[in-house]
């Protein structure tokens, strides 16, 4: 079968030949049918004819014969029959040529046969005035001349071509009309064919096109099957990943606090003996201080403050991880309200930094609290925190709902995060900008670590020098990542 | 301290720095008992229960046990465990020394019957702090009487 019959648009282009075919045959009849009737038409008129002159005839006969008797007998009633059928002759005369007048061949037959009539009519007056007169003889003069024998003949003879004329006709529209109504029969027969033929195409097709969707259906339902089993397989691998990153995240951070724990407990030791070895020394002279002293408790500071910095990273893993590790307990939270109640506690914060945090109503999620919070109090912390000098801050809290999931919108005018920096802001331990605030660069880290936990993902759009908006992309209803499951699971065993 | 049945120190401490700085701290605190010091579990356990795991051979002695959580061949919590199961061992005070702040696992400790529960801090001041507490500890325990 041709290509387009197998796309699905083929049963609609069957459908549309068999209308075509359909509305051929209605209009190939109708022509038909007015053929046929102009053809019922035409008999009728040469029936009409032929009629009309054999009463011409008729009447002519009939006067004649009123005539010849009336002559012969003198009795009024012969000259009644006469003079009733000589009125009549005109006018049938006229009748018939008002019947052939739209006929080419038969008028000029009636107008040559108009004057013969005419003078036959003539002839047979004049006799009936002579027998009348009294002059008999005179009358039968003119019945013995040949002229109304020749008069008659003539009108027999054109009458005889007209109605043989008549009769070809007649013939030829009888055959014409057969052949018309032979023509109507092969179209309708034709066009139900045609259209049995479409119909029966048509219902093929559909069928056909019924089966490979079936297919189809069950092929894609397979594939989703498929597609199933390997999301959950990616996510098992994904979850066990980032359980051994978590794992890894809290042994090195506790196996490297233990020699921390020694290097501090030892500085402070050495520290110790410092005070003791001064003291043991002689004093130096007045308001001088040992050289070597000073520079042991130069040593002292550096080794104590990279201590307190070390501990304070070790410190942000560890929570970064524990974080990654809680428990998470879902619940319908009024985010609005959480919000709000995020920037009240904002408030002297937001007063010293000359800025204000408009909160535009937003849903309700299902998710956790704790987590909740956090996210949010460290996105409007961070806003707050980095402004743009002398630009008042206004910092606008709006959501969106799309679909199953929430769109949270927290936009800053402050001084926004430069192109390169805008993946590196939510590494841990990495930061963007001037380095003017106080920070760890832990806040964002945690942010998309908790976001992705709770089932969504972070976004941020910003241009430097005019402000940033983070967009957090929570599920509406509770849907965290599987980790969550198979740790549950595992806890459970 | 002036104590008839003197209190034995076990301390099961696998981190070399840790034992001796803890050690200096309990001297510090004033506290003179002896202290047992062990860098692992296995070899806490032979000296606590004995190498039949009875812990007859403590039977009715004055012990205080100072336990490091991650140790190289078990973990003290195992070692917590058995001590507190076994009927000789249960009354000695056990503390829990150890860099873990987790509070599942502090919370583990305590169930299992851990009497103290100490965070080594990175800040000395606290750590010192921390240990010549236990000098107070000392003077409350109860030693068990000599069956």
């Amino acid at each position: 079968m041709s290509g387009w019959l197998n796309r699905p648009s083929g049963p609609v282009v069957l459908v549309g030949l068999g209308l075509v075919a359909l509305v051929m045959m209605g209009v190939i009849s109708v022509l038909l049918v007015r053929a046929s009737e102009r053809a019922g038409t035409a008999v009728t008129e040469t029936l009409e004819v032929q009629n009309q002159i054999l009463t011409l005839q008729l009447t002519l006969r009939r006067a004649e014969s009123g005539q010849r008797g009336y002559l012969l007998t003198s009795d009024p009633d012969y000259l009644d029959t006469y003079a009733a059928a000589i009125d009549l002759v005109m006018p049938r005369l006229e009748r018939l040529r008002i019947l052939v007048s739209g006929n080419a061949v038969q008028a000029p037959l009636v107008e040559r046969l108009g004057p013969f009539v005419e003078d036959k009519v003539r002839e047979l007056r004049e006799v009936v005035a002579l027998h009348q007169a009294g002059r008999t003889d005179d009358a039968l003069a003119v019945v013995r001349s040949d002229l109304g024998q020749n008069l008659m003949t003539s009108i027999s003879e054109l009458a005889g071509q007209i109605r043989s004329n008549e009769e070809a006709g007649l013939v030829r529209q009888n055959q014409q009309a057969a052949g018309t109504n032979r023509l109507l029969l092969f179209v309708n027969l034709a066009g139900a064919v045609a259209i049995a033929v479409l119909a029966a195409l048509s219902i093929l097709l559909i069928r056909r096109f019924e089966k490979q969707t079936l297919e189809a259906q069950a092929a894609l339902r397979e594939a989703n099957l498929q597609l199933e089993e390997k999301v959950e397989e990616r996510t098992a691998d994904l979850s066990e990943a980032n359980d051994e990153i978590q794992r890894f995240a809290y042994i090195v951070s506790h196996d490297l606090r233990s020699p921390l724990v020694n290097i501090m407990g030892f500085t402070s030791e050495l520290e110790a003996i410092r005070n003791d070895m001064a003291d043991r020394l002689p004093p130096p002279p007045q308001g001088e201080i040992d050289p070597s002293i000073e520079e042991f408790d130069e040593a002292l500071r550096f080794i104590k403050s990279s201590i307190r910095k070390m501990d304070g990273l070790i410190n942000a893993i560890l929570n970064l991880s524990r974080a990654g590790r809680r428990e998470f307990d879902p619940q319908w939270l009024p985010l609005g309200e959480l919000v709000t109640g995020l920037t009240g506690a904002m408030a002297h914060q937001l007063l010293e930094a000359d800025a204000r945090i408009e909160v535009e109503p937003l849903p309700q999620v299902e998710t956790d609290r704790l987590a909740i919070g956090q996210i949010f109090s460290n996105l409007l912390d961070n806003a707050v925190k980095y402004l743009r000098p002398g630009v008042p801050g206004l910092i606008r809290v709006s959501a969106v709902e799309k679909g199953r999931f929430v769109l949270i919108r927290v936009e800053d005018n402050g001084r926004g995060i430069e192109e390169k920096d805008r993946e590196r802001v939510f590494e841990l331990f990495r930061r963007a900008g001037p380095q003017d605030r106080p920070g760890e660069g832990i806040g964002l880290a945690h942010v998309r670590t908790l976001v992705r936990r709770l089932g969504g993902t972070i976004r941020l759009e910003s241009e430097a020098g005019k402000g940033s908006t983070f967009t957090v992309i929570l599920p509406k209803a509770w849907r965290p990542r599987e980790v969550e499951r198979t740790r549950s699971t595992e806890r459970a065993a | 301290m002036h104590n008839p049945n003197p209190v034995t120190i076990v301390m099961i401490e696998d981190d070399e720095g840790h034992a001796r700085l803890i050690e200096k701290n309990i001297r510090r605190a004033g506290v003179t008992n002896e202290i047992v010091a062990f860098p692992n579990g296995t070899g806490g356990l032979d000296y606590l229960l004995g190498p039949d795991r009875s812990g007859l051979v403590n039977r009715g002695r004055a012990l205080l046990v100072l336990l490091d959580l991650n140790l190289p061949d078990m973990t003290g919590v195992d070692i917590l465990k058995l001590v507190k199961s076994n009927e000789h061992l249960k009354n000695a005070p056990v503390v829990v020394l150890t860099t873990t702040d987790d509070k599942v696992e502090i919370q583990r400790c305590y169930e299992l019957g851990c009497n103290v529960y100490i965070t080594k801090p990175v800040n000395y001041e606290s750590f010192a702090h921390a240990i010549r507490q236990l000098g107070l500890f000392f003077s409350v325990i109860q030693v068990p009487e000599a069956v």
